[in-house]
């Protein structure tokens, strides 16, 4: 039993993994796929290299097992379907107060309208992958005055025009991590709901040169299907003999990479310090070392974050904990060593000990696919405080001892 | 010089009872004696409505007349519904039903042609029958949500405290049903059933604002009460008044004042 990545589910969906290696002598390394993976908040390119190692032209033996390689990832965490809309909403109301020449505070502030109006460009979006126009009408959106404007595909284009640009520079930095032409990708699967728009499509059908884009499989749901045939496998399942003799030589070998780096946070301004840069074959392990930030500090927060951003503001926090048992010491003279421990699974470990007494701790954080922006993580702690007054309590003693931390130099 | 002209009206009467219907004036004026002179009829035309006076033993052809003047449409191209039924123009208005404050669908026809003519009303009454039965399920949620905002409002104005969470999850389902409208795609009448039932829910969700507002002060309450403003003011009166002794004796001597003016 073991945790695949989505861009392998993906792959496994297409039946990539059983499609014969490329017919070209000089590409005997094996199958490349890039998949481009556009949901409703993030965007994921991933490119994977399929492979029999160990295959021969001379041998005809099939000893069943393939690899699958992470090449490089690239992408962008606040970038999906919904800053499509966005777009859209923003346009729209500019349009209604231009019409009815209303107060554009009024309008803005009108939590409600906003909302409504948000549904309906929704919906025009998705009309709009299969219509060249369509209307958008809201009864009494503001002060009983009603909304009713023509989006047509192209102006839908046009106003998102830099987010689509955006895709193209994450399927280019992808390439160029993994040092690679396009022109050695042998597929490219589309995976996640926004992989629907027609600009998504023809945008990358004309980067990769009439290669064939792979969308049969529904894109809300070709990871799960992929994951479920690799489970079908791993349980054995089959009516056939010989397939069952043949499935159960198959053996999976995956080899993946860190999506985006991880790192603490360090300073009071909120510093970003990489422990695992992106990119990173896992399984793998790092350790950097640590002190306290001043005088006759005891205990030590860690708070653990992923992204490639300077600033853990803009990073997503994946779990935090506390060190205690420092010694008191003037500040910077503890020594406390960090390891990230990134198994093979996705699974982190993150330790900490002094390496004074010998005092320790850990916290391990599991690979979730869904990565939650910063701004759902604060409000769902906001909302946890207060609905667990308690946990409110010792969270903010907590707050009030812990510190933070610089890097020794 | 009254009967006079009382006599020349009721002669013209007669004159087209005899002529339309049926010798017989005595019959003819009592049936103008029960529907009135004129009927006002509200007449839905695309996403407007139009109000017109016609007299009570018009005839469908007649009313295209009037209708020609308010919307600007040519009564050849004119299509009359009621009850979702099509009207020839020699058809009597009273005949087919249409009383004073009817509703009737006018609807252009974009060409003469024979094969659309009898193609569109089935199409657009399907349609507008989806749309209509629609919203008619969404109503019955307003209605169901609506005899909520009112139990809220009387247990508001009765003086009960009341979780602003009773408040919020009321607003968040008036505001799906709203949603639920807009996704509603109508023209026509219907597109005016969707338009006033927008407008319904708009008004039970200021409602509700309002009320978690005043739920949430209770300064207003107290400002209904005489005898607490009383209070207030003796309290002001009496900081003002005693400059020189530390507030907390100032507060117990104005108690104590208090007590004794009682």
């Amino acid at each position: 039993m073991r945790i695949i990545n989505e861009p392998s589910a993906a792959a496994i969906a297409y039946g990539l993994d059983k499609m014969p290696p490329p017919a070209s002598g000089a590409d005997a390394a094996g199958r490349t796929v890039l998949i481009f993976d556009l949901g409703g908040g993030t965007l994921d390119v991933s490119l994977l290299n399929i492979a029999r190692p160990g295959n021969n032209s001379s041998s005809n033996s099939d000893n069943g097992s393939f690899e699958f390689e992470v090449k490089a990832v690239a992408g962008d965490t606040h970038l999906g379907g919904a800053d499509f809309d966005n777009a859209m909403v923003k346009h729209c109301i500019n349009e209604f107060i231009r019409k009815n020449d209303v107060a554009e505070d009024g309008v803005w502030s009108n939590q409600k309208a906003i909302r409504r109006l948000r549904s309906a460009c929704e919906r025009a979006k998705r009309l709009l992958s299969f219509t060249a126009q369509t209307s958008i009408e809201v009864d009494s959106l503001h002060d009983g005055v009603d909304f009713c404007a023509k989006m047509s595909r192209s102006r839908f284009e046009e106003l998102n025009k830099e987010l689509f640009g955006k895709c193209v520079k994450a399927v280019e930095k992808c390439l160029e991590d993994a040092k690679m032409d396009k022109s050695a990708v042998h597929d490219v699967v589309l995976v996640g709901g926004s992989s629907r728009i027609p600009k998504v499509q023809s945008m990358l059908h004309d980067f990769f040169q009439e290669k064939k884009l792979r969308h049969s499989v529904n894109p809300d749901e070709a990871v799960a299907y992929g994951a479920a045939i690799q489970a079908s496998i791993l349980n054995g399942d089959s009516d056939n003999a010989d397939a069952d003799a043949d499935d159960k030589k198959r053996v999976m070998i995956l080899r993946d990479i860190t999506p985006l780096s991880l790192g603490v946070e360090i300073n009071f301004d909120h510093t970003m310090s990489v422990v695992i840069p992106r990119n990173t074959f896992i399984p793998t392990k790092n350790t950097r070392r640590y002190t306290t930030l001043y005088d006759n500090q005891i205990r030590v927060s860690f708070p653990v974050f992923e992204g490639e951003s300077a600033s853990t503001l803009d990073n997503n926090l994946l779990g935090k904990f506390v060190l205690s048992g420092v010694l008191p010491a003037p500040r910077g003279v503890p020594q406390i060593d960090v390891t990230f421990d990134f198994d093979t699974n996705g699974v982190l470990h993150v330790f900490a000990e002094d390496m004074g007494t010998g005092s320790k701790n850990n916290n391990t954080i599991t690979n979730h696919s869904g990565r939650l922006k910063k701004e759902d993580v604060e409000r769902m702690s906001r909302e946890a405080r207060s609905y667990n007054r308690k946990r409110k309590r010792t969270r903010s003693s907590l707050q009030m001892n812990s510190g933070n931390l610089v890097i020794l130099e | 010089m009254m009967s006079g002209v009382g006599g020349g009206r009721s002669g013209g009467r007669d004159a087209e009872g005899e002529w339309e219907v049926r010798p017989g004036g005595m019959l003819v004026q009592r049936r103008d004696g029960d529907t009135g002179p004129a009927v006002r009829l509200r007449v839905s035309h695309g996403a407007s409505f139009r109000d017109v006076a016609v007299p009570a033993h018009s005839t469908f052809g007649e009313l295209k007349g009037v209708l020609t003047q308010a919307t600007g449409v040519e009564p050849e191209r004119q299509r009359l519904f009621f009850r979702g039924k099509e009207k020839s123009d020699n058809e009597f208005l009273h005949t087919a039903g249409v009383k004073d404050g009817a509703k009737l669908l006018l609807l252009e026809k974009p060409a003469p042609a024979n094969v659309e003519q009898r193609a569109e009303p089935v199409i657009m009454d399907e349609s507008m029958m989806k749309a209509c039965e629609a919203v008619g399920r969404v109503r019955a949620e307003v209605d169901r949500l609506s005899a909520k905002v009112c139990d809220l409002e009387k247990s508001v104005f009765a003086g009960r405290k009341i979780e602003d969470k009773d408040f919020v999850v009321l607003t968040e389902l008036l505001m799906m049903e709203l949603l639920k409208l807009d996704g509603i795609e109508a023209e026509g009448e219907a597109r005016a059933q969707r338009k006033a039932e927008v407008r319904r829910v708009q008004g039970l969700v200021e409602t509700l604002d309002k009320l978690k507002a005043r739920n949430a002060n209770p300064f207003s309450d107290q400002n209904k009460s005489v005898s607490v403003t009383t209070q207030w003011e003796t309290f002001d009166n009496g900081m003002g008044s005693l400059n020189a002794p530390p507030p907390r004796v100032s507060s117990t001597q104005i108690n104590t004042d208090w007590e004794q003016f009682d």
